[in-house]
């Protein structure tokens, strides 16, 4: 298995994307990235969806709005570390991301206003699969051409959909198609029911469902939006390929994060399957709370296997050993060995799934572990003990 | 509300972050249901169908009853299709719905219709809960077990009917009311939320908990508590355990040319019994801060260290449920009382 070289992807590339289901840990990682970079004397934004409170408050992230803010000095320096570059977080908005184009592109302010008034337009992007994805690439790209940052860590929304900005083109061609103004809301305004079933029968049917599911302002909320943004749908349209152009350039890497149960490795062999097809440039797979028998300061056997070879015995001889020779209790000698037997059976459950994820993607995919910590990773000091994984030939495990 | 008497309702809607086991919650439950005889229905809604293969089954015909044990047998709903059976019953004439859902109108409006997929499938859930068995009155299944999707926004599905009970016309109106109607009713309907002790998804747990509550006036059924560690040693027990912790300190300091056989593994013993504490009492604040704002039935489930969630897994959780398991809860920290 080849070795993930993080650091020279912190070194060479502008974009850096950690995706992967929810509740991996991808916040962590790409704030562990942004960290190391920082070190490493680059000017880095980890560009956040929705990180965990502790993790937002430390990183100076108190609310949402697209604003970057500096993680100060003091941070680093409370543990011992001074980097020459600066590490700067921003939690994403994906609602002002879209008020802020819509904005921009609309014919006229006036225009815009009524736009981001319209009801329909505020379910859009909840009802648009995807658009939270895809509008995290499209903040991720107005980033990008403003040139602020020599480099950015974006994580992607937690859901299962996390990849479906890859279709943002597709989708949001057929979003802003000019057909249903043109063809279907507009007639059916302005001729009712009648003339729209004279004109076509399945489109009244349809709308008025529609209707009935939702009531008239829904069609007027529509029809408003198609008809006000109708000049601008073609610069939408170029804009969704422009931002899957720079993210499957050579200055872009995708990260996997995945858990180590099987849920998550099946969904992450599904994502790898997803990058594969889009042909994104990939970086490797970070397996996140991976479980090993702790050895705090001394290399020790990963699992109690080490330990069978040497002969010393079943999980009873234990117990006897404990108590016989060092007089614990035998019921407490007992639980010690049930717990020590727990944390083997999950480093050997987690080493064998992990074997058989590495064979089903590919042997070319570099995979680097992450060990289950017993405490949350919410501060830079949690952050720098990720990085002696991520890192593990710039900085050793404390 | 004991959670076995869960079993005595219509619905069980069982929610809560993704990776926190709510898929086996569900089958659990639904096992044990099935196992007293219920006729039992597991329901995935808007998720990938995952729970037969827990039961050793492959994945079932799309929007199709599969069966995976006596009495209990799984359905996989989502919106669309949901949508389409339901034009079914409103239109009565196959071509025309076919004419329909093939135009790109509809496409169009299935896509961007706000709510529409997520009223559909809640709606389905109504109809399973109303199926009777030809010929009778007696119910198709005496128990509907829900798996609700994992996104941060679960509620949003329940929030559907209400809205448009409120919203809609005619008979869209109407129906959505019974929907509602069932949702609310704490005779037949609970909603139970599963997490685990960590931060992301304790407040997930948290905000479900006081949304569905408050907001959607949705009747409460139990807290599910999964992966829980198990109370570390305390009193006597935990003194003896620093007397050896502290002699083989010692031996450690005095270098001892034994590093092999015994003593690697009595230190690797030491070192997880270490975690093992470690990892318990950062649990324990969690589940402190879960069950003061959290005023339900709340039943721990320990970790289970298997491979993957199986039939193993669920028999493991259904034990804990069934034998209302307090050993996982220690000296009364979980304890809302004390």
């Amino acid at each position: 298995m080849p070795t993930l070289d993080l650091e020279g992807l912190l070194r060479n590339k502008r974009i850096i994307i950690c995706c992967g289901s929810g509740g991996v840990g991808k916040t962590t990682v790409s704030a562990a990235l942004g960290v190391q970079a920082a070190l490493l004397g680059k000017r880095v934004l980890a560009l956040t969806v929705d990180p965990a409170k502790r993790l937002a408050d430390s990183l100076g992230l108190t609310e949402l709005g697209n604003k970057e803010a500096r993680l100060p000095q003091e941070s680093f320096l409370r543990y011992g570390q001074e980097p020459t570059g600066s590490l700067y977080a921003m939690m994403l908005d994906t609602k002002r991301t879209f008020d802020e184009l819509i904005e921009r592109y609309a014919p006229s302010q006036d225009v815009a206003q009524n736009i981001l008034k319209n009801r329909f337009y505020q379910n859009l992007s909840s009802a648009m699969a995807g658009s939270h994805e895809y509008l995290a690439m499209e903040k991720l790209y107005q980033l990008h051409l403003e040139g602020r940052h020599d480099l950015i860590v974006l994580d992607t929304p937690p859901t299962k959909h996390a990849l479906d900005f890859l279709e943002a083109p597709s989708r949001v061609r057929a979003f802003f198609d000019r057909r249903i103004s043109q063809w279907f809301v507009k007639p059916y305004l302005t001729m009712g029911r009648l003339g729209m079933n004279l004109f076509n029968r399945t489109a009244g049917t349809v709308l008025r469902l529609v209707e009935r599911f939702t009531g008239a302002e829904f069609l007027h909320d529509v029809s408003e939006f198609v008809t006000g943004l109708a000049d601008s749908f073609d610069i939408f349209r170029s804009r969704a390929e422009e931002v899957m152009h720079v993210l499957s350039g050579d200055q872009t890497s995708f990260l996997l994060v995945t858990g180590t149960d099987r849920n998550a490795l099946e969904e992450a062999t599904y994502f790898y399957d997803r990058i594969q097809e889009a042909s994104l440039p990939f970086g490797g797979v970070i397996a996140n709370r991976f479980h090993t028998l702790p050895f705090p300061g001394e290399a020790g056997p990963s699992s109690a296997e080490g330990f069978d070879q040497e002969g010393t015995g079943s999980p009873d001889s234990l117990v006897s050993y404990l108590h016989g020779e060092k007089g614990l209790p035998v019921h407490v000698a007992r639980q010690l060995v049930e717990n020590f037997d727990r944390y083997d059976r999950l480093a050997r459950r987690d080493q064998r799934i992990l074997q058989e994820f590495a064979r089903r993607i590919s042997k070319q995919i570099p995979i680097l572990t992450i060990p289950v910590f017993d405490e949350d990773i919410f501060d830079v000091d949690g952050l720098l003990k990720v990085n002696a994984y991520l890192f593990p030939s710039s900085n050793r495990p404390s | 509300m004991d959670c076995t008497e869960l079993l005595d309702k219509r619905l069980l809607i069982v929610s809560g972050k993704g990776g926190v086991g709510k898929s086996v919650v569900a089958s659990t439950l639904a096992w044990i249901a099935a196992k007293r005889g219920k006729r039992t229905l597991l329901v995935e809604m808007d998720t990938v169908a995952s729970v037969s293969q827990m039961f050793g089954k492959t994945p079932g015909q799309h929007y199709r009853e599969t069966e995976l044990l006596q009495n209990l047998s799984c359905f996989h709903v989502e919106g669309k299709s949901g949508l389409e059976e339901y034009l079914h019953l409103v239109l009565k004439s196959g071509i025309f719905v076919r004419r329909i859902v093939r135009s790109p109108i509809y496409q169009y409006f299935v896509n961007v219709a706000p709510g529409l997929k997520e009223l559909m499938a809640v709606g389905k859930l109504w109809d399973l809960e109303q199926k009777r068995l030809p010929g009778t009155d007696d119910p198709r299944y005496d128990l509907v077990v829900v798996d609700t999707p994992a996104t941060g926004h679960v509620l949003s599905y329940f929030q559907m009917p209400m809205t448009a009970a409120d919203t809609a016309k005619g008979f869209v109106r109407r129906e959505a009311q019974k929907v509602a109607d069932l949702l609310q009713d704490p005779v037949r309907t609970a909603f139970n939320i599963v997490t685990t002790l960590a931060e992301m998804p304790v407040n997930e747990a948290i905000e479900l908990y006081e949304n569905a509550r408050s907001s959607l006036r949705l009747p409460i059924g139990c807290l599910f508590v999964n992966q829980v560690v198990p109370p570390f040693l305390d009193g006597a027990d935990e003194q003896s355990y620093r007397k050896w912790q502290n002699g083989l300190d010692q031996t450690a300091k005095r270098g001892s040319p034994q590093q092999k056989g015994w003593t690697l593994r009595e230190r690797a013993v030491l070192a997880c019994a270490e975690s093992w504490k470690r990892a318990r009492s950062v649990q324990e604040a969690y589940l402190k801060r879960l069950v003061t704002v959290c005023a339900c039935e709340t039943t721990l489930l320990p970790f289970v260290a298997t491979a993957e969630a199986s039939l193993d897994m669920i028999q493991t959780l259904a034990r804990s449920i069934e034998n209302r398991d307090e050993s996982m809860k220690g000296r009364g920290s979980a304890d809302p009382g004390s």
